[in-house]
């Protein structure tokens, strides 16, 4: 063997380098068309509109040649998202699913971004005296997908099919009626005789699972296997909403198109989209779908993690925004049991905590400031209050609250987070573990997904426990109601884990639930939280936000209150 | 009739594997701490809806009984329910596994050429610059982690020099064909779709070659190990000896033989590449097997990844046996 050698083993490093300094070359200036297709080439131009004369668009042109590829071009919306989840309003959990099924679905009500309550199927609705009878009007006019029209024999169908289906989760429904619940007056009117009082009705309706979908189309579908076409409405549609489902391929796109025969809408609620197409398009890498949105092959990317808005801030054409959420983050404790029955040491744990830092080095800025447990934008608005912000960063008072606590050597206690539930927990456990060392409290943190992490939870005396708490429905209820209200759900079966239980507090809550005075029911959660705060239950440390990057093109672009994205207000220039 | 008593024991060691996998997946999923239906029906749900949960699920039902219950509806070729696509699982393979079945032959054709071709070229010019070069893109397609890889492959050829798609199986627009074997290529040439069919092969281009410098890499250490070997028996000196060439001598004389093992490396691989490249599949948004799985893992979606390892028990102790009673036919010792 004589061949000269090379050094070989520098051969890997090398071509390593060369792909790095090849992919080092500086963010992606001048998006060119994509080679692969039609639609690609078209979404990457109008993505740079200016340049779009100047480039020349090889696939693009060889089938629809256009030189304004603004005007008559369908304009479709492309959505990158993590997962695809289902398009079945009965069954489906969780908010991603919940957004797919707004775009089609609609219920009697719906809600506008500040939280109120709209006509949507039904026009108008009156209760009874006692909250136990409800009357419907129905909006006329309206047909389903299918093209069969919507009406009272349609709400009942559906309505009576909720108490039929298994799996189905959010609402009351099934606790308030039977099968003898809906009749139908009319063509147009719908009456609802329920079993108990249930002033909130008209607020529970905005739960998906109450979304009207085709009686004629469920049943066409309906096998003998699957008599309420259950797996067939896990990716097919018809319901009366403004777009209408054209392709449903898990994990791999969902496509929608304009409904041009949707009724218009109510002011403020859903409307005629804007745009021609939406596509969700599912990237599950974070990375990858950075890449895709600054080739201009994305519109918008859903949820960014807080790693990326530096670089994507400074991207060029690209846009950042957060909106505010009904979210808390929040640290929790068992208050019934030692060592945080002790009120002097959860006070210690929350002067301990420097929350602007936390919100910083966590959350990048996509945080707001939280006393209290009620966040912004409920319905019944607790408003901010100073007076519930009672313990400011201040560590000298935390180790002397702790040095007249039982436990003035210190203590050392569980540290357990959900990575899954929030990005920037993996950072805040780590900050929440140096701050609480300062003044001297020893806590060993914990990574554990959140169904370990609740049913630790449920145990008791499980030390601290880095939580966050959604609105499934942007109401006081889903706050103080669970939060302060430890009975509402057997510990088994319950994520709150403070083990408060003031009866009286617990009984205030109730009545809140039940009560229909607004000033009555903010007057009840304001006092709840009060004492919360004094005797320090929770330590909330944010309000969480909702995170988009975008194309600058892109206008219009609101997430609701209501945790859903406004895509029939979205314009794309 | 010795071979017959060895196909029969292997067969029924098969019939005590499967259920062992079973069992253990089974148990781990449910005694993680924990309650499905905590998850399945968020913070808020009512106790009505958590018990109809639980009884729609079996989850009401000691731990044994849900066990047996599951193996007779296995047994019956239903693999139970997924919360997260509201689908059956059954289902939910047909939809996922021709995606996987298409990126793993695409990797398997794409490198099983190269790393033969290199394999046996390194093992005759053993410990030149050659044999250096293809041990080091073993070394490199072995200890490469795909998450950075296929990443830097997206950055470089699909970001910086937009020669190729890095996401999914089609451009977002592109039609998708009509399904006779699931497979985008396959389906869009069958159609005449020739449209789809570049788009399909393009987007196929990066997963693949990342998948198949991982996958390849054993194949080819294993060609260049048994090819040297065989380089060094008695009948190829024998036929250098009576005046074959070169090239008969290696590629006929000593590949032949040596090929065997790498037969099996490659029929393994295969079965390895069938089991969903999670990583890989989950870079380049790839809704495979491996995509599916690690969805449902993330989503504590426990009857697909039951199901899941069960049928890749099934696939890789299948692949295993039939390996095993290939040699026993090839070689009598066995």
């Amino acid at each position: 063997m004589h061949t000269p050698r090379l050094r070989p083993q520098a051969l890997p490093g090398l071509l390593v380098c060369l792909m790095l300094i090849l992919a080092a070359c500086g963010p992606t200036t001048t998006p060119t068309p994509a080679p692969t297709s039609a639609l690609a080439t078209a979404a990457a131009t109008e993505a740079v509109n200016t340049e779009v004369a100047l480039t020349e668009a090889p696939a693009a042109t060889a089938e629809t040649p256009t030189e304004d590829p603004g005007a008559g071009e369908p304009v479709t919306l492309i959505i990158a998202r993590t997962a695809s989840r289902t398009i079945n309003p009965v069954g489906e959990s969780n908010i991603e699913g919940a957004q797919n099924i707004d775009l089609v679905y609609e219920s009697l009500v719906q809600m506008d971004g500040e939280g109120n309550i709209l006509p949507s199927l039904a026009t108008a609705w009156e209760p009874s005296e006692d909250f136990q009878t409800w009357t419907f009007h129905l909006r006329e006019g309206v047909n389903f997908h299918d093209g069969t029209p919507f009406n009272a024999e349609a709400v009942k169908y559906n309505y009576e099919r909720l108490l039929r289906v298994p799996g189905q989760s959010g609402g009351a429904w099934t606790s308030y009626a039977d099968e003898n619940t809906v009749e139908v007056v009319d063509d147009y009117t719908v009456i609802f005789h329920l079993t108990a009082p249930f002033p909130t009705l008209p607020m529970d309706m905005l739960y998906i699972r109450y979304s009207i979908v085709s009686p004629t189309w469920l049943q066409a579908n309906a096998t003998t296997a699957d008599p309420e076409a259950m797996e067939f409405s896990a990716t097919n549609a018809s319901g009366t909403g403004p777009f209408r489902l054209v392709e449903f391929v898990p994990d791999q796109r969902t496509v929608f198109e304009r409904n041009p025969d949707y009724w218009g809408g109510e002011p403020g609620g859903k409307a005629t989209p804007q745009v021609d197409q939406v596509i969700f398009q599912i990237i599950r890498d974070p990375e990858a779908a950075r890449v895709e949105l600054e080739a201009g092959r994305v519109d918008i990317v859903e949820g960014p993690p807080p790693l990326q808005f530096e670089g994507l801030r400074n991207t060029p054409g690209i846009a950042l925004i957060g909106f505010k959420v009904p979210r808390i983050a929040y640290l929790t404790m068992d208050v019934s049991q030692p060592p945080f029955d002790d009120v002097k040491l959860r006070q210690a744990v929350a002067h301990a905590i420097n929350y602007d830092e936390l919100m910083q080095a966590g959350e990048l800025g996509f945080a707001f400031p939280q006393c209290g447990m009620v966040p912004e934008g409920l319905t019944v608005i607790v408003p901010p209050d100073p007076s519930l912000c009672l313990y400011p960063y201040d560590p000298d008072m935390a180790r002397q609250l702790l040095s007249e606590s039982a436990y003035p050597n210190g203590v050392t206690i569980d540290l357990t987070y959900a990575p899954d539930r929030n990005a920037g927990f993996e950072i805040e456990a780590q900050l929440l573990q140096s701050y609480l060392s300062e003044v001297g409290i020893t806590a060993n943190v914990q990574a554990l997904d959140v169904v370990a992490q609740v049913a630790k939870m449920a145990e008791g005396a499980y030390g601290l426990s880095l939580f966050v708490w959604n609105a499934g429905i942007p109401d006081a209820d889903d706050f103080p109601g669970w939060l302060y209200d430890q009975g509402r759900l057997p510990t088994n079966e319950s994520w709150v884990g403070s083990f408060w239980n003031d009866e009286a507090v617990m009984q205030a809550m109730r009545d809140a639930r039940g009560s229909t005075d607004p000033a009555e029911r903010q007057a009840l959660y304001e006092a709840a939280n009060l004492q919360a705060m004094q005797e320090a239950i929770y330590i909330p440390l944010f309000q969480g936000s909702k995170v988009f990057a975008y194309q600058d093109n892109i206008e219009g672009l609101n997430y609701t209150v209501f945790r859903r994205l406004n895509i029939w207000d979205i314009v794309k220039n | 009739m010795k071979r017959l008593t060895f196909v029969l024991r292997r067969l029924l060691l098969l019939a005590f594997v499967l259920p062992a996998v079973s069992l253990i997946t089974f148990t781990i999923s449910r005694v993680i701490p924990g309650d499905p239906v905590a998850l399945m029906a968020g913070p808020t749900a009512n106790p009505t809806t958590r018990a109809q949960l639980r009884e729609a699920w079996g989850l009401d039902q000691p731990l044994a009984v849900q066990y047996l219950i599951y193996m007779q509806r296995v047994a019956q070729g239903d693999l139970g329910q997924s919360f997260r696509s509201g689908r059956s699982v059954t289902t939910d393979f047909i939809t996922y596994i021709p995606a996987t079945v298409e990126l793993a032959t695409a990797a398997l054709l794409l490198g099983t050429p190269f790393a033969v071709l290199g394999g046996v070229t390194a093992a005759v010019r053993r410990d030149t610059a050659w044999d250096y070069l293809v041990r080091t893109v073993i070394g490199l397609g072995i200890s490469l982690p795909v998450f950075w890889f296929g990443v830097l492959l997206i950055i470089v050829f699909s970001a910086q020099l937009e020669w190729l798609p890095a996401l999914g199986r089609l451009t977002v627009d592109t039609p998708i064909p009509p399904t006779i074997t699931g497979l985008y290529t396959v389906d869009a040439l069958l159609t005449g779709n020739f449209n789809t069919l570049r788009d399909a092969l393009l987007h196929l281009v990066l997963p693949a070659f990342s998948l198949a410098i991982t996958v390849v890499a054993p194949i080819g250490r294993i060609t260049r190990t048994s090819m040297i070997s065989a380089l060094q028996q008695d009948y190829v000196r024998t036929a250098y000896a009576k005046g074959a060439p070169p090239r008969r001598a290696v590629y006929v004389h000593a590949l032949r033989n040596a090929l065997l093992p790498v037969i099996t490396s490659i029929g393994l691989a295969y079965g390895l590449l069938l089991g969903g490249a999670v990583v890989t599949e989950t870079v380049f948004s790839w809704p495979g097997l491996g995509f599916y799985v690690a969805n449902s893992i993330l989503s504590l979606d426990f009857q697909p990844v039951i199901s899941f390892t069960l049928l890749s028990a099934l696939v890789y102790v299948g692949i295993n046996t039939l390996v095993d009673i290939f040699y026993s036919v090839l070689d009598p010792r066995v």
